[in-house]
């Protein structure tokens, strides 16, 4: 399997990319012939220090798992977790910036995210293969063929999301985690979204047809087109102001 | 709607803390099993709570400015009692409340160890507010200088989720009624509502506190019935907040608490400043 792919990234409105709290896997397309590809996103939680740095680490345990092992990828990351915080401590202190009394009292408390991991697989001369997928919280998963939505998952309305999701802590306890199966096909696309994309997506399925065309278009434009894409949404109110990632990954068999 | 203005670093709402330093002041609160005196309780209260709003808007570039804090004392002298280099300041932005404390006392806590038992810890305990007692209450004057202070913050800040103040006091005002200057504070707004006054009686009481009542029925006093006419309602996420905190209440619910102890003006803290949506 090779798989064409396309990403959108925006942070906050006013934010810097440094700000920026989302994270995901694949970063590029992937061409030679894998029998397996996995992808992930994850979305740290604005409210805990440290989100980003806990975001990329989920999303690299993640997809060096299956995601019917995530509980195996989440202790990986927690595990992995005070190596990383003392890796940002001492950075802190050889530039002379030590870590101050609050930011002691919020690593703490831990960091927090949402995740979604998926795993697609083929047989060599297939047309096609099964993927499978597990969710923490309501970073989304759509799966399009012929431009038609058949799954959304965990998520299925713009209706669903709230203030509250589940998450995952790095202070290790265990999540709250959701898993689906399925098939695809050469010519199906994947959409995985972190909360404020997923959410106008699933609107925009409920309200016309599914965007992915045009996700795939904004995705090809650039980041400076892609800031100006989320900035017009966000101030029609189609589109809560959070960080946005959303990968659209096409698989295609190798035969 | 009011009160639904989304609170961020490019609009923020501030919190106006009135402290009562009356000679009074230094009595015992009610309840508790140590004694301990009224100032030291108020005071203690208002640190941690400024902990823990720094805490809650910390991130890795510092605490992001969602709020500004003031506090104004009043007693033998009227002014604002932030101590330190924020001395004489009305109006802080949290991100410098956060970088200068007078103090950082380290303190032992006992935290999970992540196997089931508890380890001890040290955590710093950082001071910006001093206790003290001295003169008579001046709350009138106290009221006046926060009606000014906030005109002048809602000009700047027209779209703010609206201040809300939040009177700490253990007895009655020594320069006469207070009512016209609590009315002239909450008749001043923001787009998005009127300024919250919410007040706090501590006492030296042991008879149970009255927590957020929606009714002047059965409170003690002609004083009492007049902090309570003096307070605002609380908002929606306000009243739902205090709900969850195991409060009864109506839409009638003021923000007001009479006869306090320790744990009613840590819970007063907490509900009087839950402010909106923050982003």
């Amino acid at each position: 399997m090779r798989a064409q792919l396309a990403r959108v990234r925006v942070p906050k409105e006013g934010s810097t990319d440094r700000e920026y709290e989302d994270a995901s896997w694949p970063h590029r397309i992937v061409e030679e012939a894998v029998p397996r590809l996995q992808a992930a996103v994850a979305d740290g939680a604005t409210e805990s220090v440290l989100a980003g740095l806990w975001a990329q680490l989920l999303v690299r345990c993640c997809t060096r798992a299956t995601p019917a092992d995530i509980h195996i990828a989440v202790e990986r990351a927690v595990a992995a977790w005070p190596a990383a915080v003392g890796r940002y401590r001492d950075a802190r202190a050889r530039r002379g910036t030590p870590i101050r009394w609050y930011e002691q009292a919020k690593l703490e408390r831990g960091a927090w995210a949402t995740v979604l991991s998926l795993e697609l697989t083929s047989e060599a001369d297939a047309a096609g293969g099964q993927f499978s997928c597990a969710a923490v919280g309501d970073a989304c998963l759509f799966h399009l063929r012929d431009g038609r939505l058949l799954t959304a998952f965990p998520l299925t309305a713009a209706a669903d999301f709230g203030n509250r999701p589940a998450l995952v802590s790095s202070l290790g306890a265990a999540p709250e985690v959701e898993l689906m199966q399925g098939a695809w096909m050469t010519g199906d696309r994947f959409v995985l979204a972190t909360d404020a994309v997923a959410q106008w997506f699933l609107a925009q399925c409920e309200q016309n047809s599914p965007p992915v065309d045009h996700l795939t278009e904004v995705a090809r434009e650039g980041r400076t087109a892609q800031r100006a894409w989320a900035s017009g949404l966000r101030r029609t109110g189609e589109m809560r102001d959070d960080d946005v990632t959303a990968l659209v990954l096409e698989p295609a068999s190798s035969r | 709607m009011a009160y639904t203005a989304q609170i961020s670093r490019g609009n923020p709402t501030c919190f106006l803390f009135l402290l009562d330093q009356s000679a009074s002041m230094s009595d015992r609160i009610g309840g508790g099993e140590v004694p301990q005196r009224k100032s030291d309780v108020v005071a203690d209260s208002l640190n941690r709570l400024l902990s823990e709003l720094s805490v809650k808007c910390a991130k890795e570039e510092g605490v992001r400015d969602y709020f500004h804090i003031g506090v104004i004392g009043y007693g033998a002298t009227l002014g604002p009692a932030l101590g330190g280099s924020l001395a004489d300041r009305l109006l802080v932005p949290l991100s410098e409340v956060a970088d200068s404390p007078t103090r950082l006392e380290e303190r032992k806590k006992m935290v999970p160890d992540g196997a089931g038992g508890l380890v001890a810890t040290t955590v710093q305990f950082p001071t910006w507010v001093e206790p003290r007692a001295d003169g008579g209450t001046p709350m009138p004057q106290a009221l006046e200088l926060a009606r000014t202070t906030l005109a002048g913050w809602l000009a700047e800040h027209p779209r703010c989720f609206p201040p809300v103040v939040l009177n700490l006091t253990d007895g009655e005002s020594s320069e006469g009624d207070p009512s016209p200057a609590a009315e002239a504070v909450r008749e001043l707004s923001s787009e998005d509502g009127r300024v919250l006054l919410f007040n706090l009686h501590v006492s030296s009481d042991r008879s149970a506190p009255v927590a957020f009542p929606d009714t002047e029925v059965g409170l003690p006093d002609p004083y009492a019935r007049t902090l309570f006419a003096m307070s605002s309602l609380l908002p929606g996420h306000m009243r739902t907040f205090a709900e969850q905190q195991g409060y009864r209440v109506s839409e009638a619910t003021r923000g007001f608490v009479f006869n306090a102890d320790v744990t009613a003006v840590v819970q007063f803290l907490d509900i009087g400043t839950q402010a909106g949506d923050v982003r």
